[in-house]
């Protein structure tokens, strides 16, 4: 097997992203309203960088951008130095990976894991050769077994796990990480979080972390970016952002949302 | 454990034949005197009874029941007063025109509902969704009789492009089986387009986007076996709803299917008919919702394994 990632600049750069959605009024009449505005935000290569803020406040939406599901209004995505085009062709698609929220539906039902992943090495031949299904399901810890599994026949936590597995199968410039572990117990948290730390030291693998859970983030994350209604309110390294808030937004943060002893964490990772 | 489902699938099937094949005998025997019915008002005692005996009503019901039930077991459906022939011979011959008629209605349906469904799953509250949910609607509310009588005007009376009807080759297949297919294909589309729209939204769609999935293979692949299974459902049920919608569409394109010969079998008041056609049409229905079932079970692997 090699190395994951290849040298470079930033991983993900983006500028000035602003997204926004049309809806109607009672009354019937158009209302634009901006669920990311004029966001600007870097990634380095092997950095876990993650994006807090409560629901709304367009860390979902700005991730979605990032992994082309979602159309910008205007701004700018560069990954690997390259902008990624309105339509993103498919080694783009390939470049950015999503690990989704809820690990068993983000898995065809009716497709078993090695299928899945055979189907990734037939989009992207060239991508995938790199490492064979036992290789990379070892990677992320998973036995040859579930190969022949459906996504019904395995743990949520070994589903997050296939997941990351097609993500790393890719050779991805950047893994979008979408509130990874919020569906998964207390236990099985840790573990995909010990995973995906030990990814980004062995590998230099670069993570976007979505989270609400700010011990999460401080936990996994070099650095932060705090976002309100759109917008960025605070940024710098994890433990700076998150032990000495400056923002008042932040420090509400810090002080409301749920937030499990450090220590539970880190003897787990 | 598909064993056991088997078993139970089969056993509900057998339940529900023996209830419906119950309920069509009691209906010819509540409806009044078929004796009577057949003969007319001006009827001798007599002739009532002769009829009587030789159609087996001088019997107490529950012996006329039992030797219903052992004559059908023995796959003996009685014969028809009018031909003089054996009702299941009569319903062999008629039943191949029905199931020509509904097979092709069918395939008509799918073949066009299933992509009306998708395209407009796909472009969810624009232009083509909004027609084609209007179509499909349309389609479901036009009645049959109407629809047929407007086809034959057009394609048949004023255009000559069509046959307008009996069974004279595959032209005249055409416009009752289209006339036919108009129900189940809006039904179709209906239900593709929601069980979509669904699809499109789940999170394995986003992520199979989000790999770099071609569209087509999202679709085709992934999202419509998703979606598939209520369809396939629903095709089993509207093979059902056929066979009752075959009357009024056979009626009006003389089509000599089984629908015209259970309407022959009540103008003549040929009672045996009657009750072989209808018992001939629960056990077709029993037989497409067993193959539903059985069909179900081998595609969806949760109702295989009894999850749901």
């Amino acid at each position: 097997m090699e190395a994951l990632q290849p040298e470079s600049a930033n991983a993900l750069d983006v500028r000035h992203l602003s997204v926004a959605f049309t809806n109607r009024t009672s009354r019937g009449r158009r209302r634009a309203f901006r669920a990311v505005d004029d966001v600007s935000i870097a990634v380095g290569r092997g950095e876990i960088v993650g994006i807090v803020g409560e629901s709304g406040s367009g860390k979902s939406t700005l991730a979605m951008s990032v992994a082309g599901l979602r159309r910008p209004t205007e701004g700018e995505i560069r990954v690997a130095g390259e902008p990624l085009a309105r339509t993103m062709s498919r080694s783009q698609r390939a470049a950015v990976q999503v690990v989704f929220q809820d690990p068993l539906n983000s898995l065809d039902p009716r497709q078993s894991i090695g299928s899945g992943l055979a189907e990734l090495r037939t989009l992207h031949p060239d991508r995938t050769r790199w490492a064979t299904d036992e290789e990379i399901l070892a990677r992320v810890g998973l036995p040859t077994e579930v190969l022949n599994r459906l996504p019904r026949q395995i743990s949520g936590g070994q589903a997050q796990r296939v997941s990351i597995a097609r993500a790393l199968l890719l050779r991805p410039e950047i893994v979008v990480a979408d509130e990874p572990t919020s569906a998964l117990d207390v236990l099985v948290q840790a573990q995909i979080l010990k995973l995906l730390r030990e990814l980004q030291e062995r590998d230099n693998l670069t993570i976007l972390m979505i989270s609400h859970n700010l011990a999460v983030v401080e936990a996994v994350c070099d650095r932060v970016y705090v976002m309100l209604n759109g917008r960025v309110v605070e940024e710098g390294a994890s433990r700076q952002v998150l032990g000495d808030p400056q923002n008042a937004y932040t420090q509400r943060l810090v002080r409301s949302l749920p937030r499990l002893p450090d220590s539970a964490w880190r003897e787990e990772s | 454990m598909i064993g056991i489902r088997l078993a139970a699938i089969l056993g509900r099937a057998a339940a529900t034949l023996l209830l419906a094949v119950t309920i069509a005998f009691l209906l010819t025997r509540i409806s009044g005197d078929p004796a009577r019915a057949m003969l007319g008002d001006n009827a001798t005692a007599d002739q009532l009874s002769t009829m009587h005996a030789q159609l087996g009503l001088d019997r107490p019901l529950v012996a006329q029941y039992l030797s219903f039930i052992g004559d059908l077991a023995r796959g003996d459906l009685g014969t028809s007063l009018r031909y003089g022939e054996a009702n299941l011979d009569l319903i062999v011959d008629r039943s191949t025109y029905s199931v020509q008629l509904a097979s092709v209605a069918i395939v008509i349906a799918v073949l066009l509902g299933v992509p009306l469904g998708v395209i407009a799953a796909l472009r969810e509250g624009g232009l083509v969704d909004r027609v084609a949910s209007a179509a499909a609607l349309l389609g479901q509310s036009i009645p049959l009789f109407w629809l047929g009588q407007m086809l034959v005007l057009l394609f048949a009376v004023n255009w000559g492009l069509l046959p307008a009807g009996q069974a004279t080759g595959v032209s005249s297949l055409v416009l009752p089986a289209i006339t036919l297919a108009m129900l189940p294909l809006a039904h179709i589309a209906r239900l593709t387009r929601s069980g979509m729209s669904e699809v499109m939204r789940s999170a394995f769609v986003m992520a199979a986007r989000a790999r770099g999935l071609p569209s087509w293979r999202i679709v085709l692949v992934h999202a419509l076996r998703s979606a598939a299974l209520p369809v396939v459902t629903v095709v089993g049920l509207q093979l059902g709803v056929l066979i009752s919608s075959a009357v009024a569409v056979e009626l009006v394109f003389a089509w000599p299917g089984l629908g015209s010969l259970a309407t022959e079998a009540v103008e003549r008041r040929d009672f045996p008919l009657v009750q072989a056609v209808v018992v001939a049409g629960a056990a077709a229905l029993v037989l497409i919702n067993l193959t539903v079932d059985i069909l179900y079970t081998v595609i969806d692997p949760r109702v295989r394994d009894g999850r749901s």
